[in-house]
């Protein structure tokens, strides 16, 4: 799996390739978590090129969120697939953070 | 009735029993059995019952193609009705011929063409005659219907529903244009344009209820512009009114001697047959409708259902009128309203009979002007595109059941556009090789009968590396595609079995590859991993404490939470889980409703 990134605006954006599982999700973190230490307060993750999530992607997820709070960021998604959103419906990730339908409604809503 | 005669009929059709553990889904505020009061009851009745009576215009235009005077369709319209309200009516009652449920009847727009043609070239008689046999073909294949779903699978009513499209084409745009020697007439056009505009303003744009009544709402807009127009006016109005208040609907229709021609027969029961089981779904419906918890359809009522679709049918041959089925809409203003309480199919059918001994609604109906007509048609066809292509895409396709759709549509559209290719058929063959809609569908059954040759519905394959995961779920995908499952069940089996692989890893209880065994019907998609180690098991679902989570110290909590939630995913996903183990050898089963 390759994870493309890039920053808009000064909001960080990650674009997990294919599926975000126990194989694929410590190179996430480990992508978001140096770009946090390095002073990243706003992320997004786009799941437009994201198949798959499992409950590994699942925590990636959640330790962005764990991270960026006491420095007052914030974490929002978008372009989940059905099985994606599914997923982050059981979870109750979506009472949580927010999920956009694209990826401009997802900057907006991190920049507002 | 003698001891034997009772048992006969136990064993044919089993008497009424609704075993169904219900939860009140939160939205609904009257679900099967609940007493509404009788203003609620009244208020929903008369709603579903007008909802009825917006779509009687489709028997007024087969009644208009069979030729019938105003005097026979004011009648042929109001024994419709009739048969409608006490089919419905029946729907409501617990019997072991009907449903016990908020089920509503509605003539039927997809036979219709077929019987029309039948009509014409075999006589009403003979058309009715296809009905009663189709009916009682129905009645006594309930129990069985549901069974065979597997030889019409939803596909097969996609390509029934594009190419009903594609007939109703022609006589709509030529009522909406006014089409006549290559002349377009500009008040059809402007009319028919009102009507088709507000249907789809109101669809679109307009909340619940509006959507519901769309139609109506068009109609009446139609109607307007027609009477500024000179096209709707005083000389209707006096018809209408020269109408006595009421009378029974028997006179000027005579209902035509039932005989049976098996020419004529043939499409009409593979016809009804396909309608009958596409009842089911109507069942799944209203089933899920009355119950948050439900997790599998109950066989026992929709088979009663199918029954009563049956009577339907049956009462529709015997008073030589259009084939009824059940309602779509309906459903959706059932669930608009919030109340499925069957005591309002009882209201329902007692509103539409008494709408039909008022003479002055059936001879409103049939005045309707034919650009209004034209608008429904086309916005019933175009409507009937989508759902059928939404149908046929709603199975996995491969490159068999691509053949399959597209060689039966190629068929059955070609007989439609060219109707050269079928000038020459002998007149009693004529129903069927002359229909567009029997040969496409024909065609699809049988291609999909010959296409299931030497596809296995049991699979099986060995996960191995630390990609078992996405092997599972290309598997499922491939397998899904060659048995044609539903998309979204494959891809919910695929994260269930993905998260089941992760779990096991993360708990260390497999000690080597797994095998994935997959078995499928039309009801179920059946999985089995099984692999060397211990059984898992998964704790009961907690809910999880995202904040309290996020002020956790460390990462101990969020990865104990996140162990947990493999579980609660596996096990929302699945509709059964269960997980055994023996001999060194542990086995998780996971069975997915289709």
């Amino acid at each position: 799996m390759s994870i493309l990134t890039s920053n808009v605006s000064g909001v960080y954006i990650v674009i997990p390739n294919g599926r975000l599982d126990t194989n694929t999700s410590p190179e996430a973190e480990a992508l978001i978590t140096d770009a946090i230490v390095s002073g990243e307060t706003r992320v997004v993750m786009d799941f437009s090129k994201t198949d798959y999530i499992s409950s590994a992607g699942l925590r990636v997820i959640l330790k962005t969120a764990k991270l960026l709070k006491p420095m007052n960021g914030a974490v929002a998604l978008c372009n989940a697939n059905e099985q994606i959103h599914e997923v982050l419906e059981i979870s109750g990730f979506l009472s949580m953070i927010n999920l956009l339908g694209s990826l401009d409604e997802a900057l907006s809503t991190i920049n507002a | 009735m003698s001891a034997f005669s009772w048992q006969f009929l136990d064993k044919v059709f089993p008497p009424f029993s609704d075993k169904v553990r219900r939860e009140k889904p939160r939205e609904m505020l009257f679900i099967v059995d609940e007493k509404p009061n009788r203003s609620t009851v009244i208020t929903a009745g008369v709603q579903h019952a007008l909802v009825i009576l917006m779509v009687i215009v489709y028997v007024v235009i087969a009644g208009r193609e069979l030729g019938l005077s105003d005097a026979e369709l004011r009648s042929f319209v109001s024994l419709e009705i009739i048969v409608l309200g006490a089919v419905t009516m029946l729907q409501g009652f617990q019997t072991r011929f009907s449903s016990g449920h908020l089920v509503i009847h509605t003539p039927s727009i997809v036979s219709a063409g077929t019987f029309v043609a039948v009509a014409a070239s075999f006589g009403l008689g003979a058309a009715t005659g296809g009905l009663i046999l189709s009916g009682i073909i129905v009645i006594l294949l309930a129990r069985f219907l549901p069974r065979l779903q597997s030889v019409f699978p939803p596909e097969i009513t996609g390509v029934l529903l594009v190419l009903l499209g594609f007939s109703l084409v022609e006589g709509g745009v030529q009522r909406f244009t006014g089409l006549v020697n290559s002349e377009i007439s500009i008040p059809s056009l402007l009319v028919a344009s009102t009507v088709l505009g507000s249907i789809v303003i109101f669809s679109v744009w307009g909340n619940k209820r509006m959507r519901v009544f769309a139609m109506a709402i068009g109609i009446v807009a139609g109607l307007v512009v027609a009477t500024l127009l000179g096209l709707f006016g005083r000389e209707q109005v006096q018809t209408v009114l020269e109408q006595p208040l009421f009378s029974l609907p028997f006179g000027a229709y005579q209902i035509p001697t039932p005989t049976l021609v098996i020419a004529a027969a043939i499409p009409i029961l593979i016809i009804e047959v396909i309608r009958a089981i596409d009842s089911i779904g109507t069942g799944v419906a209203i089933d899920q409708m009355n119950n948050s918890k439900w997790r599998r359809p109950d066989m026992p009522m929709i088979s009663r259902l199918v029954t009563c679709h049956g009577i339907g049918v049956l009462l529709n041959g015997l008073t030589g009128t259009l084939s009824s089925g059940t309602s779509s809409v309906s459903l959706g203003l059932a669930h608009a309203t919030g109340v499925t309480a069957r005591k309002v199919a009882i209201v329902a059918g007692i509103v539409l009979i008494i709408s039909a001994l008022l003479p002055q609604v059936a001879a409103f109906i049939i005045l309707i002007p034919q650009p209004v007509m034209g608008a429904i048609i086309v916005y019933t066809a175009a409507y009937m595109f989508v759902v059928g292509s939404q149908l046929i895409l709603s199975r996995m396709i491969n490159t068999r059941r691509m053949f399959m759709i597209g060689i039966s549509i190629t068929v059955g559209a070609a007989i439609i556009l060219m109707p050269d290719l079928t000038a020459n058929v002998p007149s009693n063959l004529k129903p069927i090789l002359g229909s567009g809609l029997t040969m496409g569908v024909l065609t699809a059954i049988l291609l999909n009968q010959i296409f299931r040759i030497g596809v296995n519905q049991n699979a099986e394959i060995t996960l191995t590396g630390t990609h078992a995961s996405s092997q599972a779920t290309k598997f499922l995908e491939e397998c899904g595609a060659d048995w044609g499952s539903r998309a979204d069940v494959i891809a919910r089996a695929g994260v269930a079995v993905g998260e089941a692989l992760e779990a096991l890893n993360h708990t260390e209880l497999i000690e080597g590859p797994a095998r994935l065994k997959a078995n499928f019907d039309e009801y179920k998609l059946s999985l089995s991993l099984i692999y060397p180690g211990k059984s898992i098991s998964f704790e009961p679902s907690k809910k999880l404490d995202l904040d309290a989570l996020m002020n956790e110290e460390g990462d101990d909590a969020l990865d104990a939470a996140m162990s947990n939630m493999s579980g609660v995913l596996i096990k929302t996903l699945a509709d059964r889980v269960s997980s055994t183990e023996k001999h060194g050898h542990a086995e998780l089963k996971l069975t997915f409703v289709h």
